[in-house]
Formats: C-alpha cells, sequence, structure tokens
C-alpha cells in the first residue's frame, strides 16, 4: 500500500514549507504543523454533558486520571499524552503556559489550578508514561448542553471547524446517551466542512450502556440492540463511521479494580440470597441496609465506582463461580462493558488510518495557510501534486459521500465501502477474504472485483457521479494488483 | 374519597337547582341562563396533568407506575410517539383519535394493544400513525382518577424522531399542572431549564419529578443541585423524588413500606391537592354565582318588603326610586369608562403583539439569512426548512404566551371597576397559538432541485408537514433551546460550500432565491400569524365585552324588578298578612341558599394520602 509513502509525501511538501516560511509571520504555525505530522493521532472524546466521558477516557487510559463526579465536572479541554515524566502543563487564555505540580493521589479531581480559573484556561496538557498514550494522544471534553454556555462552547471551538487554528482533532469519539437532536447538531457542526470531521473518523458509543432499559440484567443487550439500530439509522449514518455500547463505569473500574473491592463483592455474593436482593434493590438500600460483614462505607464506595448494575453483575459472575479472583472478574467487566470492543475499533480503524488521517489533517492545514500567505509557484505545484495524487484521500472522501447518499452506487451491496477501506485497510480485509487466504486468491477476487466496478463506470445509463465513484474503486483495484 | 367528592359535587348542583327555581318564580330568565351555564361547568369536572420530559427520562413508567398499570408504552429503546391520554373508566377502554385533513375520527382499539399504538417502533402504532393516528386514550378504573384526573403522557422532546411527533401543547395553557420529569443519572440540562421557564409561564403548577433514584447512588445531590440551577433560573417547582421501579415492586408484593420508599405517596398526595384546588376554584365559583344571583334576587323581596312594613310608603318608593335612578346613572358612567378602558387596552396589546411579532420574525429572517450567505441552499435545505419553521413556530408560541399574559391584564383592570369578585373576572376562554400556520404555509424550493436528493427530501417534506397536522410546541420550545446560538445551528444545517470559482456564480444565484422564498416565507407567517392574533384579540374583546354587558343588565334589571315589585306590593290584591308571609318565606330560602353557596366555597377537601 501507498499509505505510508502519502504521510511521507505530505512530511515532504511540510518541510519545504518550512524551510520557506523561516522568520515571516507564518513560521511557528507551519513548525507547529511540520511536529504534529509526527505525533500520534489525536483523538477527542466528545459529548452531551454527563455522557460519560471521563469515565470512557479513564477506561481507555486504565487510570483514574480525569476526574469524575456525579455533578458537571470536567470544565476544561484535557489532553492526555504519552511523555517521558508525569507533567502537567496549563495553557492561559493569554500568556505563557504554566507547569502545575502533579497531584499526588495520582488523578485530577484535586489539581489546584495554581490560581487560574478554569474560564480562562483554553487547556491543560497532561504527559503520562504510558503504552495505550502511545499509539494516540487522547483529549477530554466539557460536555455539550451544559447550563454553562461557556462550558459547552469551548469544546465547540475545539471540535468545530470554527474553531482557531483549526480543528484540535484528526477523530473523534462521540458519545451519546440517546440520540438526540443536540447530538445531531453537534455532530453535523463538526462534520460539516470539507475536511475536518467526516464519519470514516467519527465513532459513536452508546455511553452509560448499563442504564439503558433501568438496569434491568438484559440492559447490555438492550444496549447493543439500541446501537445497532443508531448505527443503521441514515442520520446517524451520515454522522458516525458506526455506534458501540460502552458501560464506562463497568470498563473503567475493571480497568482498575482492587483486591479490596474484590473482596467485599465476594462478601456480598456470600449473603444469603433474600438479604442480597433485598440489598441490591435499590442504592439506597444497598448503603444503608443492614448486612453482615459488610461496612456501610465500603459499600458506598463499591456503588460508585461500579454503579449498581456493576455491582449486581459482579456479584453473580462471583456466584456462577466465573470469577475466581480480583483480576478474572477484572477481565470479565472489562468483556462486558464493550470497551475491549471499542479499543479494538480504535486500533484496527483509526490507529491503521492515522498516517492518512494525519496526512489529511496536514493537507488541509496547509491549504487554509496557503489562502492567507500564498506560497511560490513551485511548491504551490509540489502541493497540488502531492494533493492529486492522494488516492487515499479519494477514498476517504467517496466513504463518506457514500453515507451522505446511499444511492450513488445502486448495484452496491455494502462492499464498496469495505473495497475502500473502511473496516480494515488490509487488501485482504478490503475485498472481504479471510485473513489465510493466498495470494493466488487474492489475486483473482481484486480481479474480479475490478471487472465488475469497471462495468459499472462504463454502464452507459450510470449517471455522472456514479461512474466517477465506480471509477475510484476501479483505481483502488489496480492498486492492489500492482 | 370518592363519596366525599360527589356529595360536593352534587351539594353544588342541588344549590344550583335550588337557585334556579328561585329565579324562575321570579321571571328572571336571565339569571336562569347564567346558573344553568354554572351547572354545565360542574359537569365536566377533567383536571388535565401533562407528564413532560425529555426523551428516555421514564414519563410513561411513572403513569404505569402512578397508576400501576401497564398504560403506557415502556421500552428500553423504543419511546413515546403520540401522547396518551389516561382518564377515569368503570371498565378498561381505549380509543384512538385520528386526524386527517378531511376528519377527526375516534374509534375503538382494544386495550391491551393500547400501549402499542402509542409506542414508537410499534408496527401497528406506525400502520395507525400513517393513518393519521393523533392520540390514544385509555380508560381505567382507578381511584385516584375518579375525581375527575386526567393524565397525559407525551412524547418525549429532543429525541431523533421528534421533529415530527405531535403533541398539542397549545394546550398547555389549559393544564391544571405539568409533571416535568428529569432522572437521577444527571443534573438538568439547558434545555431542560428553558423548557421549565417556558412552561411555568403557561401553566401554574410545575411537580418536578426526579426519577429513576432506586438506580443512582448520588441522587440526592443530583436534586440540590437542580433545585439551584432552577432557583437561579427563577423557575419554582415542586420536587418530588421518585422510583417508579420500586413502586411497581411494591404494588406486586403488595409491601407499603417499599411504597413509601419509592416516594409515589407524595405524588398522590400533590396530585390530589391539585384535583381538589381545581374542584374549590370550580365551587368557588358555583358559590360566587349563587351569592351574586341570591344578592339580586333578595333586593327584589326586600323592595316589596320594605314597601309594605312601612307606613310612609309612598315616600319610601320615591326614595327607592331616586336611589335606583342614581345607581343606574351611576353605572351608566361607569360603563362608559370599562367601555373605553377595554377597547383603549386591547387596541395597545394588539399593537404591542403585533411589533413583538414582526421583531421576533425579522430576528429569524437576519439569522436565516447569513445561514444562507454562509453555506449552499442546495446542500441539507430540508433540513434549514424544517429548522425555519421551527424556530418560527417557537417564535409564535412565546408571541402568544404574551399575547394571554397582556390580555388577562387588561380583563383584570376592567374587572377593577365592577369591583367583581375574582372568579367573576371575565377570563377569554381558548386561546391557541396558530403554530399550524407555520406548517401550512409552503415554502418555495425551487432552487434547491439542482441536487436530485434534496429534490426528493423536499417532497416528502412537504408531505409529512402538510394538513391539519398540528406542531409540537414543546419539541419547538426544546429545540429552540439548544445552546447552539440559533445563528450558528443554522449555519451548520446549511451545507457549507465547497465550490470552485467557476460554479461560485451559480451559487450566489441559488443563494439569491435562497433569500427571497424565505423572506416571502416569513412575510406570509407575518401576514398570517398577524392576522391571527389580530383576530383572537377581537375575539376576546367581544367575549369580554359581552360577558360584562350581561352582568350590568342583570343589575339593573334586578333594580328595575325591585322597583316594580315595590309598585305591585302597594296595588296588590292579597292581604297585608298574606303578602308578608311569603316575604318571609322568600327572604328564609334566599338566605339559605347563601349559606349554602358559603358552604361550597370554603369547605375544603380533605387531602387523601
Amino acid at each position: 500500500m501507498t499509505t505510508s509513502t502519502l504521510l511521507a509525501r505530505t512530511r515532504q511538501v511540510v518541510g519545504d514549507a518550512q524551510a520557506l516560511a523561516e522568520g515571516t509571520r507564518i513560521a511557528p504555525m507551519v513548525a507547529a504543523l511540520a511536529a504534529r505530522i509526527d505525533e500520534p493521532l489525536r483523538v477527542a472524546i466528545a459529548g452531551r454533558v454527563k455522557a460519560g466521558k471521563s469515565t470512557l477516557l479513564n477506561a481507555l487510559v486504565g487510570q483514574d486520571l480525569a476526574a469524575t463526579d456525579a455533578g458537571e465536572c470536567t470544565r476544561i479541554v484535557t489532553w492526555f499524552r504519552n511523555g517521558p515524566a508525569y507533567r502537567v502543563l496549563l495553557f492561559p487564555n493569554d500568556g505563557p503556559p504554566a507547569q502545575l505540580p502533579f497531584p499526588e493521589s495520582g488523578s485530577l479531581a484535586s489539581i489546584d489550578l495554581a490560581g487560574h480559573a478554569p474560564e480562562v484556561v483554553s487547556r491543560m496538557v497532561v504527559d503520562w508514561p504510558s503504552r495505550r498514550l502511545q499509539a494516540m494522544t487522547l483529549i477530554d471534553t466539557p460536555g455539550i448542553g451544559s447550563i454553562n454556555e461557556e462550558i459547552s462552547a469551548r469544546s465547540r471551538v475545539l471540535l468545530t471547524p470554527e474553531g482557531p487554528r483549526g480543528s484540535g482533532a484528526d477523530a473523534v469519539v462521540y458519545l451519546m446517551r440517546h440520540m438526540h437532536t443536540d447530538d445531531v447538531d453537534f455532530l453535523e457542526a463538526f462534520h460539516d466542512t470539507e475536511g475536518q470531521g467526516r464519519p470514516v473518523n467519527t465513532i459513536g458509543v452508546l455511553a452509560r450502556a448499563d442504564e439503558v432499559g433501568h438496569s434491568r440484567p438484559d440492559a447490555l443487550e438492550s444496549a447493543a440492540r439500541i446501537a445497532d439500530r443508531y448505527a443503521a439509522d441514515p442520520r446517524v449514518r451520515r454522522l458516525c463511521h458506526t455506534v458501540v455500547p460502552v458501560a464506562g463505569l463497568l470498563a473503567s473500574c475493571g480497568a482498575t479494580l482492587l483486591q479490596s473491592e474484590y473482596s467485599v463483592l465476594v462478601r456480598l455474593a456470600a449473603l444469603p440470597a433474600e438479604a442480597r436482593e433485598g440489598l441490591l434493590l435499590t442504592t439506597d438500600r444497598f448503603i444503608s441496609a443492614e448486612a453482615g460483614g459488610v461496612e456501610p462505607a465500603a459499600r458506598l464506595a463499591l456503588v460508585r465506582r461500579l454503579g449498581l448494575f456493576g455491582v449486581r453483575s459482579a456479584v453473580e459472575l462471583i456466584q456462577a463461580g466465573e470469577a475466581a479472583d480480583a483480576s478474572a472478574l477484572a477481565v470479565h467487566l472489562q468483556r462486558l462493558s464493550g470497551i475491549t470492543t471499542l479499543h479494538e475499533m480504535l486500533t484496527t480503524r483509526f490507529a491503521a488510518r492515522a498516517d492518512v488521517l494525519k496526512a489529511r489533517t496536514a493537507i488541509q492545514a496547509l491549504e487554509s495557510l496557503f489562502v492567507g500567505s500564498p506560497p511560490p509557484p513551485d511548491l504551490r505545484r509540489r502541493f497540488d501534486e502531492l494533493v492529486a495524487g492522494a488516492h487515499e484521500l479519494t477514498e476517504l472522501r467517496l466513504i463518506d459521500a457514500l453515507r451522505e447518499d446511499p444511492t450513488l452506487l445502486p448495484g452496491d451491496d455494502g462492499s464498496a465501502e469495505r473495497l475502500l477501506g473502511s473496516y480494515g485497510d488490509d487488501p485482504r480485509t478490503r475485498l472481504g477474504l479471510d485473513a489465510t487466504a493466498d495470494v493466488v486468491k487474492v489475486r483473482e477476487t481484486a480481479l474480479s472485483t475490478l471487472a465488475r466496478w469497471q462495468r459499472e463506470a462504463e454502464d452507459p445509463l450510470a449517471t455522472r457521479p456514479t461512474a466517477t465513484a465506480a471509477r475510484i474503486l476501479v483505481r483502488t483495484c489496480e492498486g492492489m494488483l500492482v | 374519597m370518592a363519596g366525599q367528592q360527589e356529595g360536593r359535587l352534587a351539594k353544588a348542583a342541588s344549590t344550583l337547582d335550588l337557585t334556579i327555581k328561585g329565579a324562575t318564580v321570579y321571571q328572571r330568565e336571565d339569571l336562569v341562563r347564567r346558573l344553568n351555564a354554572a351547572k354545565d361547568m360542574l359537569g365536566q369536572p377533567s383536571v388535565l396533568v401533562y407528564v413532560v420530559g425529555e426523551f428516555k427520562q421514564g414519563k410513561s413508567s411513572l403513569i404505569n407506575a402512578l397508576l400501576t398499570a401497564q398504560v403506557c408504552p415502556v421500552d428500553d429503546d423504543i419511546a413515546t410517539a403520540v401522547p396518551t391520554v389516561v382518564k377515569y373508566a368503570d371498565e378498561p377502554a381505549a380509543t384512538a383519535t385520528y386526524v386527517t385533513e378531511q376528519e377527526t375520527r375516534v374509534e375503538k382499539i382494544p386495550y391491551e394493544a393500547a400501549a402499542g399504538y402509542a409506542a414508537e417502533g410499534d408496527p401497528r402504532g406506525a400502520e395507525a400513525r400513517a393513518k393519521g393516528l393523533h392520540a390514544v386514550q385509555i380508560g381505567i378504573q382507578r381511584r385516584l382518577l375518579q375525581d375527575g384526573l386526567v393524565l397525559v403522557d407525551t412524547p418525549g422532546v429532543g429525541g431523533l424522531g421528534s421533529v415530527h411527533t405531535t403533541v398539542t401543547v397549545g394546550a398547555l395553557p389549559q393544564a391544571h399542572a405539568v409533571v416535568f420529569c428529569s432522572d437521577a443519572s444527571q443534573e438538568l440540562t439547558a434545555a431542560e431549564i428553558k423548557f421549565l421557564k417556558t412552561a411555568q409561564e403557561l401553566c401554574p403548577t410545575i411537580i418536578f419529578a426526579l426519577t429513576k433514584t432506586d438506580l443512582h447512588v448520588e441522587w440526592r445531590r443530583i436534586l440540590q443541585l437542580d433545585l439551584a440551577h432552577l432557583a437561579r433560573a427563577g423557575v419554582t417547582v415542586e420536587p418530588i423524588a421518585l422510583s417508579s421501579e420500586l413502586r411497581l415492586q411494591a404494588a406486586r408484593r403488595v409491601d407499603q413500606t417499599m411504597n413509601a420508599e419509592s416516594g409515589f405517596p407524595a405524588l398522590v398526595a400533590k396530585l390530589t391537592e391539585v384535583v381538589a384546588d381545581s374542584e374549590q376554584v370550580t365551587l368557588k365559583a358555583v358559590g360566587n354565582h349563587v351569592h351574586s344571583v341570591v344578592d339580586q334576587l333578595e333586593q327584589t323581596v326586600r323592595a316589596r318588603q320594605s314597601a309594605l312594613v312601612h307606613p310612609e310608603r309612598t315616600a319610601q318608593l320615591t326614595r327607592d326610586i331616586a336611589d335606583t335612578r342614581e345607581r343606574l346613572e351611576r353605572l351608566k358612567a361607569r360603563s362608559a369608562r370599562w367601555q373605553t378602558l377595554l377597547y383603549d387596552g386591547l387596541a395597545d396589546v394588539s399593537s404591542d403583539i403585533d411589533h413583538d411579532l414582526r421583531i421576533r420574525a425579522r430576528g429569524v429572517l437576519m439569522d436565516a439569512e447569513s445561514a444562507i450567505d454562509e453555506g449552499d441552499p442546495a446542500k441539507n435545505f430540508e433540513e434549514f426548512a424544517s429548522w425555519l419553521r421551527q424556530r418560527l413556530a417557537g417564535e409564535t408560541m412565546e408571541n402568544y404566551a404574551e399575547l394571554i399574559r397582556a390580555t388577562r391584564d387588561v380583563a383584570g383592570r376592567v374587572a377593577e371597576h365592577f369591583e367583581l369578585e375574582e372568579s367573576a373576572i371575565v377570563v377569554p376562554l381558548r386561546v391557541e397559538a396558530p403554530v399550524a400556520k407555520v406548517d401550512s404555509l409552503e415554502l418555495d424550493t425551487g432552487f434547491a432541485v439542482a441536487s436530485k436528493k434534496g429534490a426528493t427530501a423536499m417532497a416528502g417534506l412537504q408531505k409529512s408537514y402538510g394538513g391539519l397536522m398540528m406542531f409540537t410546541m414543546l419539541t419547538h420550545i426544546a429545540l429552540l433551546a439548544i445552546p447552539l446560538p440559533i445563528g450558528l445551528a443554522a449555519a451548520a444545517l446549511m451545507g457549507r460550500s465547497g465550490m470552485k470559482d467557476d460554479r461560485k456564480r451559480q451559487l450566489e444565484q441559488r443563494r439569491q432565491k435562497a433569500k427571497l422564498a424565505v423572506r416571502r416565507y416569513v412575510d406570509e407567517f407575518n401576514i398570517h400569524v398577524g392576522k391571527d392574533s389580530r383576530d383572537v384579540i377581537r375575539r376576546i374583546q367581544r367575549e369580554l365585552r359581552d360577558g360584562y354587558t350581561e352582568r350590568l343588565d342583570e343589575l339593573l334589571r334586578s333594580l328595575s324588578e325591585a322597583l316594580k315589585e315595590a309598585e305591585r306590593a302597594v296595588q296588590s290584591e292579597q292581604t297585608e298578612q298574606q303578602q308578608m308571609e311569603r316575604i318571609e318565606a322568600d327572604l328564609k330560602s334566599l338566605a339559605m341558599l347563601r349559606g349554602q353557596a358559603d358552604e361550597l366555597m370554603t369547605q375544603r377537601r380533605v387531602a387523601a394520602a
């Protein structure tokens, strides 16, 4: 494939621009652009207030880093990136960044902003040595739909193209509880330019899946059904790549389960059935009723961490003998929560496409820079060549176009999007073949697929947009054959 | 409870009957008419309580738990699609109301299937909605509903499907109370607060139900946060924390402690209070009518009595005539003044409201035009059109809230002139914002034809929006509250242009055409809605004038009757003794009626638990 070369070519053009811009007004911007190409993919976690963004972030990092609370809590856009040492940098709206002491608790819940009001802080950057952050930088955002207009506005600035210096994120994980018109508006605003947010780089998450259907035992199955329905809804398809259910509390607790918590759960599981059921009926009963051996304070801490559904599930798992120790329970909780699926999706879909997405971000940024300060003809020509030669970008655009108008390719049975690499970049995945398929098989399939789209492209009755789309698919097949 | 209730209303009815008899004897058909109207009022004691809130906040569950019956659709995923009206019936029964362009039709449906009809995803419901299903009515035998309480489950606002749902919350001003549901999983959002603010202006009692308290350990804190937000927004509510799940469990296990824990007894008490309050208002009005009729009848009797009792009859009569004349003069003078007050007051209102509407329409127009300038009308025009409609419908709603407030004010000021009791104030009955008008207006979309897809979607939109389909007021209010600055929202809806230079000119043309269409549309809007609001004000004026004139005529007639009676007494063939006996008897029964009326007005029902 040519993905790496696209990024390499982009890097080269940006490098040339940087050399040219030396000493001019735009030098810092081009330098930032150049630096960004080599940074990991930036994934923003966005959504309405209280959708569980920080909880999900903690689950993804595997550490209780971001502050979480029952009330509205995240007020500052916070970046979490891999770094050599623990460090917190705070960027005020004006003035130089300030380094803050890292809280001893290890959680930003207790961070001291050193006299800065949250309103005047543009963002906070947390360096945290973590394997999980190597692949992508995560950005936690305040919720939209907040009572506090200013807080909501801040996320929008970061995530929508109106923001200064373009969008900060390459891809977005969008959390919703139920699809709300606010969500659609937001996603539309984010997605509504040539570039930044497109369905290809937005994953929808049906968050707080454990609270669906009043947390009855089948809550997660219901949540999966709802997520599937959303993913198939044309209004949502236009905005998100797909929708997956995630129970944030289960995920973050699963990632950081303590032995002490496990032993409390074991003691709860050992209670007589009637007492246990009475206890697990409501949270009020759970934290106040008499229960042999488990003190109320421990129960309160547990239900805060895990939620009532989480406690019920954990107790059930222990009773069924499926969680013989804390780590086994943690694995079960993580699997139940759906975070494993999300993580896989981020690594297979986003990370695999990271280079293309980053190249695209850089190309767009460069283009908008050129509007203000036209480049010399030579650089302009090389830039145009770069854009014209980037079939990867064309593919992305076609995926978006197909999402926008499913009738674009009348003969399509869903394989076109797969062929364009929507579900993975590997030729076998693109052609819908087994991972074990041999080279001959790959070649044969590619040839037949090529012939198929060739026919579509040359169909005299096809409209121009259809023919164009089919030609793009033909070229994709050709790329696999050379 | 029911017995007591019936007793009170029956007593009110029998008091009215007696008074009607008395008035008939005195040949005062004008008073009889008024008393009959009051009797009609007793006949329909429905107390409307709307259950509202964003979608998936447990509105339907709340009603089901309250009545411990599966009357409203509850599902993990699908939401309520049409309003469900639940009222008392001796036998379980259900009907569906269909509204099409031609007719309004009510059909019996199986009780067990009723919840399905109201649900979003149910095939039967989808079929029924395709036929124009407007609402589902369910009758169920429950003590709580026996006193006329009617619960209305509404489709939630903010959902993906909600743009097209049909709730008429133009009816909100007629609701006796609103139960607003918000679950304990998170504090109130900006949209919810904005909704509550508007609801408060339209409905006197707002019960704030914090639902799903069984699931969320921090519900007390959430409640605190919510109340703090509401206090800051200046919204007064009656908070009740509820767990529908627990109530249903309690009903299954017949466990009173658990029922108490669910928080529902507080809600039941509150609703009973609302019913009692509204009944109190009705009874007070009945009492007032009886009082005023008794006063007028008594005046006649007394005139006759004084003519008989006092020897200097002639002198007394002359004095009475003089008095009467003086009172007539005074009232005439007053009548001139109140008429001026009414006309001037409403003329002011009319011009204010018209101005307000124009300002609002202009604001919308400006936002729409700047959105068009930033985007390409050929893209996403259907979303943009529906945004425009919603925005205008919302503005209409707010404009009408203003209208209702202002006319009530004028009616109150006129009433002061008559020194009338509060309940005797003539209040305009039904005022509904003409939001449906916004729908029926046509938005020219010729320029969007450029995109094939846009064109077909547009036709579909026209269809689904056309006809008698009513706008969802709740939805609009909430949609307006989308915390994006409205202009930005519109711009976001309008496809951003990514055109090359050579297409710029075409784009510019499309923009011009789109602007023209929007301007025309807003003009139409101004004309139609403006006309409607002027009509409404004129109607109110007529109603107020007729109402007050009737009262005046009654008073005048009473005075002249009194005069006649006195004269008749002097000339009567009957013996003085006979006449006096009859007068005594009449006065006694009038006093008794007055006593009964007093009783009606002061008695308060003991709130049932």
